[in-house]
């Protein structure tokens, strides 16, 4: 690695550490006024990444950026986490109530069943009007590709969690195929991807 | 509080919606806290598969390049001896010596071989370890499609979990740097929860994220294909890895791999790129073509695929070096993914990373049984199987290493062992005395078993046998495990009982 790049390297670390600490005091002066400092140590993490871009390169180097702020700030908080925690406390409130019980594993399934394929036929039907959208737009088939592959996991897990909040069964379930119609229908507007 | 009561940048959520949410984000993770935690406990030995493999036969010799008539002779002796056998190769792969396995071998299907210096066949690969692990993160050891889409399943999952975690607790930015007095119970288990979660953010979005995008590429593909007319899925990524070699040659010679290597260490070294895999297609039958695959250690993407004529000249590349954005923004999942862009010390950062993202599936268990039992009583059975479900696994994969390396047990039954294991496992906990025992009990066991297996493996080689400076890192990596663990485990009764006379006071 040539000297330049190495020097790159440190000024980073050193950019992104100090950018770090500034969010650390800022934290700790957080009943004053502590907004400036708080904007100056995210910008400075942030500025950070132009060096290691520098030294690594643009993929290697936006990685690293992100890197180094993480590991200095799980490095200052280990020593609050070392000591070992206790088992839970045995102070009961009440005895676990056994009605409702085939009830409540019904619903729980019926909320996996929800979360899982549910959801995940829900995203399905909307990557195929996103590929259809990203073709239409122009976009190049890798590039449409990447952004299907990628909204997939983002968008069943965005319906997972939907699914699993703590609200009526039917209003959740309606949701999810009220979205289904939805993307179905958009994807049916528009025309099919032509290799 | 003070701090609590000033405006500050960050939006306030409803109170409902904050409870909706951690009610969302306690019911997955416990649903899958158990599978979640044995994806990223796997995930984070595979960051050193590699190496696992060079440690798993650490006599054999390693060379930083070989020269492109010796690759070319390593496929005619590959082709041979498919040939001598009466078999005929679909394809026949020379894997060249790498930065992350400086070897050279070579094989067609199932079966691969390392290859000396007068291309001579030698010792087959046999990697029964590492591929254990690795079939464990990749697919739980299910069967392959089914396993990938149940491993995206659990990445689709983990993203919920951050995504709900975040939205369950608003305050988590603003407490990022907070850390109640250690041992304070609870509130020191949601620090460690919590801060880990923050701080770790990008690297809890993005691992789940790439790992989900590999698992779910196929199915997402498959159903897109079905809509397309005019697409299959083979076009599909095609568009993205290229569809090989065009210029087929007739049955006769291998294709000139020597020239085309030749030709990669004139024109694209400059590139950063070095030649990985050597793949005949067909080879000495009728449309036998020829196509290398670059490695490109400076660089976030896996590598690139060049395709030659028969005679070696270079005719293209797919364009994961320098094509579409999307073309290279995909070739680069993988190694974001497995940390595979940086050497060592980066694989170092992920295991140290990965450790935390374990941390943070069992604590946010843990926590979740803190509240039941404050809410329902104590929860001794729950309490004792969630602890075979944590510690068991590193128990029953220093098991797994022991039954592999001392008593040659079948590279089959390692799954077995592990999974039914576990079950074994969790129905025993019951029966411990106490959890502190349970505990202490299999992490002891786990150090004994990796200390075992790792030495017995070490006395088979000796010194000598030790070739690779890859295995000397893993046996020091095992030997060190085994000792943190011991370590562990003999302070473990100490804390149990402080916090026993806490909890009497």
């Amino acid at each position: 690695m040539a000297t330049s790049s190495i020097t790159a390297l440190i000024v980073g670390l050193a950019l992104g550490l100090l950018g770090l600490a500034l969010v650390r005091q800022s934290w700790l002066k957080r009943q004053h006024g502590h907004t400036a400092i708080m904007v100056a140590g995210w910008a400075l993490m942030a500025v950070a990444a132009a060096p290691f871009v520098v030294a690594l390169g643009p993929d290697l180097g936006v990685t690293t950026a992100f890197i180094a702020p993480m590991l200095g700030a799980m490095t200052l908080m280990t020593p609050g986490m070392s000591q070992r925690i206790g088992a839970p406390a045995g102070a009961a409130a009440s005895a676990p109530q056994a009605r409702g019980r085939g009830y409540a594993t019904l619903r729980t399934l019926g909320v996996s069943v929800l979360a899982g394929p549910f959801a995940l036929g829900v995203t399905l039907i909307a990557s195929i009007a996103l590929l259809r959208i990203t073709q239409v737009i122009g976009w190049s088939m890798p590039d449409g590709l990447l952004v299907v592959f990628l909204f997939a996991p983002i968008a069943w897990a965005g319906l997972a969690v939907v699914s699993t909040l703590e609200a009526p069964l039917r209003w959740r379930t309606l949701s999810l195929a009220g979205l289904a119609a939805l993307f179905a229908v958009l994807a049916l507007c528009l025309p099919p991807v032509v290799s | 509080m003070a701090a609590s009561a000033r405006s500050s940048l960050w939006p306030d959520l409803s109170a409902k919606l904050v409870a909706r949410m951690l009610s969302a984000h306690a019911g997955i993770g416990v649903i899958l806290g158990a599978l979640l935690y044995i994806v990223s406990l796997s995930g984070v030995l595979v960051v050193f598969h590699a190496e696992f493999a060079r440690w798993e036969q650490p006599h054999i010799r390693e060379v930083q390049s070989v020269s492109p008539e010796l690759a070319q002779n390593a496929a005619q002796a590959v082709l041979d001896h498919a040939q001598a056998a009466g078999e005929v190769p679909h394809e026949i792969m020379i894997f060249m010596p790498t930065p992350d396995s400086p070897r050279l071998a070579g094989g067609y299907e199932d079966r691969y071989w390392f290859i000396d210096e007068t291309a001579t066949l030698g010792e087959p690969i046999d990697h029964g370890f590492s591929e254990f692990l690795i079939d464990m993160h990749y697919y739980l050891h299910l069967p392959s499609t089914l396993g990938l889409i149940v491993v995206g399943l659990m990445g689709v999952m983990m993203l919920a979990l951050v995504l709900s975690g975040f939205l369950a607790h608003p305050r988590v930015f603003r407490d990022a740097f907070r850390s109640h007095k250690p041992g304070n119970g609870q509130l020191s288990l949601a620090d460690r929860h919590n801060r880990l979660s923050v701080w770790g953010a990008p690297f809890h979005i993005m691992i789940p994220l790439t790992g989900a995008a590999l698992g779910l590429a196929t199915i997402v593909a498959v159903v897109l294909a079905q809509s397309e007319p005019e697409m299959t899925v083979t076009d599909m990524f095609d568009t993205v890895f290229g569809a090989g070699a065009e210029q087929a040659a007739p049955a006769g010679p291998l294709p000139d791999a020597a020239q085309a290597l030749r030709v990669v260490e004139r024109d694209f070294a400059e590139d950063g790129l070095i030649p990985w895999i050597v793949q005949i297609h067909h080879p000495g039958e009728d449309e036998q073509t020829l196509q290398i695959l670059t490695a490109a250690p400076d660089r976030l993407i896996f590598g690139e695929y060049l395709q030659f004529s028969p005679d070696g000249r270079f005719i293209g590349q797919t364009g994961l070096e320098n094509g579409e954005f999307g073309q290279q923004a995909m070739a680069s999942v993988y190694n974001l993914h497995f940390g595979n862009w940086g050497g060592v010390p980066i694989k170092l950062v992920y295991v140290l990373l990965g450790l935390a993202l374990c941390v943070v599936c069992v604590s946010g268990v843990q926590l979740w049984l803190y509240k039941r039992a404050r809410k329902k009583g104590p929860q001794p059975r729950l309490e004792r199987a969630w602890i075979a479900l944590v510690w068991g696994p590193v128990a029953l994969i220093g098991l797994c290493l022991t039954l592999d390396r001392v008593f040659g047990l079948a590279d089959a039954l390692l799954a077995p062992v592990f999974w039914i294991g576990l079950i074994v496992l969790t129905g025993l906990s019951q029966f411990a005395p106490s959890k502190a025992g349970l505990s202490c009990g299999l992490k002891l066991a786990g150090a004994a078993l990796i200390g075992i297996g790792a030495s017995a493996h070490f006395l088979a080689y000796g010194v000598s046998g030790y070739q690779s400076p890859a295995a000397w890192g893993v046996f020091a990596g095992m030997m060190l495990s085994a000792l943190v663990l011991t370590g562990d485990a003999l302070r473990h009764p100490r804390a149990e009982a402080t916090s026993a006379a806490v909890t009497a006071e």
